[in-house]
Parts: structure tokens; sequence; C-alpha cells
């Protein structure tokens, strides 16, 4: 399993936009995909679940992939999220 | 955001022909309170084509149409009951399409406030309970209580 930790750093958070965007992206893979924080675990497939767990600037996750390309998309979403600056 | 919800944002019984004919009614009354700018309603409109705002939540479906900072004057959060839904494309996922009843229209000053916000009001709506107040409410008086009790 991927599995890698990282702190959501761009100054607005996943806010709409963004959020349909990872949305789009992780909808894109057949795999498995949790994003984990410090209140529970979200399948990113389902942008209200991005948006309820209110993911700003500095929150802590770990996003989990399971599956057959399990790293290359952990890989993809780490780096959609490294990318986010606005 | 310390307030979201207004007395002078409020509207029910909202006749809309589609989409674009609600976000256009409930824009105006935010641009009439003096919340927004006269550019606000078109960039929502054009916002909305690329990255739609329906969502179907557990009990109901609604849209919270917005823009960008720097077509706002002051923030909020206009809340309409429409008469009948209308049709929106949803969140994330723009082929599947969402039957809106209410829309939570966001006038966003500070970008940081949007994902609160956001939060909030999903968090809300995913209650029986708090959605089956908000479609009780008889009079924009109700309406408005509601909304301040659960989005503030």
């Amino acid at each position: 399993m991927f599995s890698q930790e990282f702190t959501i750093k761009n100054q607005t958070g996943l806010h709409a936009r963004p959020a349909a965007q990872l949305t789009a992206l992780c909808k894109g893979f057949p795999e498995e995909i949790r994003l984990i924080t410090e209140k529970g675990s979200i399948n990113p497939k389902n942008i209200i679940g991005i948006l309820s767990a209110g993911l700003k600037k500095g929150t802590p996750i770990t996003i989990e992939v399971k599956g057959e390309n399990e790293q290359e998309v952990g890989n993809k979403i780490v780096a959609f999220l490294d990318g986010l600056n606005e | 955001m310390e307030q979201a919800t207004f007395r002078e944002l409020i509207l029910r019984n909202v006749e809309a022909k589609n989409a674009e004919d609600a976000i256009r009614q409930v824009g105006q009354r935010f641009f009439d309170a003096g919340f927004v700018k006269d550019t606000y309603i078109d960039a929502v409109l054009a916002r909305e084509v690329t990255y739609p705002t329906g969502l179907q939540l557990a009990e109901i479906g609604v849209a919270m149409p917005h823009t960008d900072p720097q077509h706002v004057y002051r923030p909020g959060v206009c809340i309409a009951q429409l008469a009948h839904p209308v049709t929106f494309a949803h969140m994330g996922d723009p082929d599947t399409l969402v039957e809106a009843e209410m829309l939570f229209m966001m006038a966003i000053q500070d970008p940081d406030e949007q994902v609160e916000l956001l939060q909030k009001v999903l968090g809300v709506f995913q209650q029986p309970e708090v959605v089956a107040e908000f479609r009780a409410a008889k009079t924009d008086d109700e309406l408005f209580a509601a909304a301040q009790k659960y989005i503030g």
C-alpha cells in the first residue's frame, strides 16, 4: 500500500475548486484511495467527503492508495496537492 | 466569517426557470443589499460552467454558487428556497445532475473562510432534522431563524 503524510500547504485550503479537481483526478483511478485525517477517513472520490472534512492550510493528512498502480497514483495525488498554490 | 447569514439575504419561493435564472435572481438580491459588485453575477455564472456547485446530500439537493473575492464588497451567504427544483451539475462530477431545491450563494471575501463555510453547510445539511426545519420554514423570519441557528 502507498502511504504518505502530507500537510495541506496552499493558503486557501481544499475549497470547492481544488476539491473538485482532486475528486476528478481520483475518480480517474480504479485504485482504492483514502485521505486519513485526525477526525477520520475520507474517500476523495466523493467531493462531499472532502468538503465536509474542512481541509484548511496546515491540516495534516495521510494519503493511502491500494491497488495495482498504487505507487504511481499516490505520487500523482501528492503532486497535485503539492502543486496547489492559491 | 463572524456572521454569515443576514435577514436581507433570505429569499423564499423563488420562481426560477433554470440554474442561470436562479443565480441571476439570487445574485440580484446580493447586489441590491450591497454585498457584491455589479460584476458578481456574470462571474458566478461563468464559474458555474467550469466548476459547477450542485451537491447531492443525503436528504436534499443544493447548490452553492460563488466566485472570486474581487467581485465581493462584504462576505455573506444568500439563502434561497426555490419554488421548484432546478438542475445544476454536481461539484467535482459535472456529468451528474442535481435537482437543487435550495441555493446557498456565497460572497467570499477572505478565501480562507470558504473551506469553513462549505464544511459548516454540508455538516448541517447532512442531518435530516435540519433539512426538515429548512423545508418547513413558511416565512422569511422562520427561514432566517433556521439559518442563524445552524449556519450563524
